[in-house]
């Protein structure tokens, strides 16, 4: 069969403006600055809170009144990195509850764990390992379901055609990521007391106070990303690494002619496109004989995949 | 997509509506405003003098430029070339507004309120210039 008058949908469709991480992360921020915020506001206005002579009162507690304001970015920064570590190392380590789909095509590409240097010192932000299939055009309806974001090939049209990324669950990825929870959480702690020190010896004067608080931010922030980092590490080295396989288990190559099951989801990670997030199934059917780059356009005639062909209800 | 619930998602809708420009400038805003709240809290009620208050604009605008690198370089994966012109110039615009918002009004114990209003409203000003500019 050769190539067919459809052209892909590739790229923009209705995926979000704002990226997800960032969305989080700013949403975060809002609420837990602005909750201190307005508590510590409110308990001055009410009188709770008093200050005398570079001693704070809160409550009836005593404290200096440079540590208290340390404390209190340090605690601010503290917590919100560490919410936004944990919901990261949760969010991949959570099997999605998605509507499962099939879909068959040729792997195109192998991206494993760790493949980004970045991991390294960011372990709770690492994707677990992911083929990039190129899917026979009958699968297309599929990958724009919901009108999600679509990777496509390089390739002019009629030759271009859409790619599912499938994510294979890495057992490494969810190690390093709780290993980071737990040293965000340690990190957490140690933060707040060093921004609480900083801030302690630099609030003399209101310049020089603001300054030590945008140092106690920062280095609270580094230290807990830092215990992230080192937890995320030890958490790895205690795991082995899983290469994606299929059910055979066969380890997946470039070429590779496949037909895949698991849930499908739309991940703001991925640009709002459509995934199988992680495959519960990978059939093997051989290896493409096609000349690359591939195409759908060979791909479609040169195996019978093993997904049930049924109307897609959107 | 994974949705979240309760006040962390009605937030994030709302942020989603401002666009990238609009969720850097509440960012610094509410961050910006939320140390000129503490401090106003441990100095006692500030009364900047002019040059008191272009330092003090100067210092939430350096940290406002360098967290908002912070976050879109570490947590959301932008390259910092790409962010550190607009992350600018979004800082600076924002902690200026607030600074001289509350230095006219003398709200600062509301610092932090101010901070997240004038983000909003420099972020969302921004968007709309660059799209303008974006599309001419």
């Amino acid at each position: 069969m050769a190539c067919i008058n459809d052209r892909p949908n590739c790229g923009s469709a209705e995926s979000g403006v704002v990226p997800e991480a960032l969305r989080e992360i700013v949403s975060w921020i809002v609420i837990i600055w602005g909750a201190i915020g307005a508590a510590i506001a409110v308990l001055k206005a009410l009188g709770t809170i008093t200050v005398s002579g570079g001693i704070i009162s809160v409550g009836g507690a005593a404290i200096a009144t440079g540590f208290f304001a340390g404390a209190a970015i340090g605690f601010a920064v503290a917590v919100t990195t560490f919410i936004v570590v944990f919901l990261s190392a949760r969010e991949r380590c959570t099997n999605s509850a998605a509507e499962p789909q099939c879909v068959a095509g040729v792997v195109e590409r192998v991206v494993e764990s760790f493949s980004e240097a970045r991991d390294e010192w960011a372990p709770w932000q690492a994707k677990h390992d992911r083929v990039d299939l190129i899917v026979k055009s009958f699968f297309w309806q599929i990958v724009e379901v919901g009108a999600a974001y679509v990777y496509c090939t390089e390739a002019p049209f009629p030759r271009q055609s859409e790619i599912m990324r499938c994510y294979f669950y890495d057992r490494r990825v969810c190690a390093a990521a709780m290993g980071a929870t737990v040293g965000a959480a340690v990190g957490a702690v140690a933060g707040i007391i060093a921004a609480a020190a900083i801030a302690a010896a630099l609030c003399i004067t209101v310049i020089l106070c603001i300054f030590g608080l945008v140092l106690a931010a920062f280095v609270a922030a580094a230290i807990v990303l830092g215990g992230a980092a080192i937890g995320g590490q030890i958490g790895k080295a205690g795991s082995m690494d899983e290469d994606p396989v299929s059910d055979t288990g066969q380890a997946i190559v470039i070429g590779h002619l496949l037909t895949v099951n698991g849930p499908m989801e739309r991940r703001g990670y991925d640009n709002g496109a459509n995934v199988i997030y992680w495959v519960s199934a990978a059939q093997l059917h051989g290896t493409s004989t096609s000349p690359q780059p591939f195409s759908y356009c060979e791909i479609n005639d040169e195996f019978e995949d093993g997904c049930v062909r049924a109307p897609i209800v959107e | 997509m994974r949705t979240s619930r309760g006040p962390v998602a009605w937030i994030a809708a709302v942020l989603e509506q401002l666009g990238v420009c609009g969720n850097a400038g509440v960012a610094v805003g509410v961050m910006s405003g939320f140390m000129l709240t503490i401090v106003d809290v441990i100095e006692g009620p500030l009364a900047l003098t002019n040059a008191e208050a272009v330092r003090v604009w100067l210092l939430l605008g350096a940290f406002g430029w360098l967290a908002l690198l912070f976050i879109f370089t570490v947590f959301a994966r932008w390259t910092a070339s790409s962010v550190a012109l607009p992350a600018l110039v979004s800082s600076a615009l924002v902690t200026a507004l607030i600074v001289l918002v509350v230095r006219v009004t003398g709200l600062y114990l509301l610092a932090w309120m101010i901070g997240i209003l004038a983000g909003m409203l420099v972020g969302s000003i921004l968007c709309t210039l660059y799209k303008r500019v974006g599309s001419a």
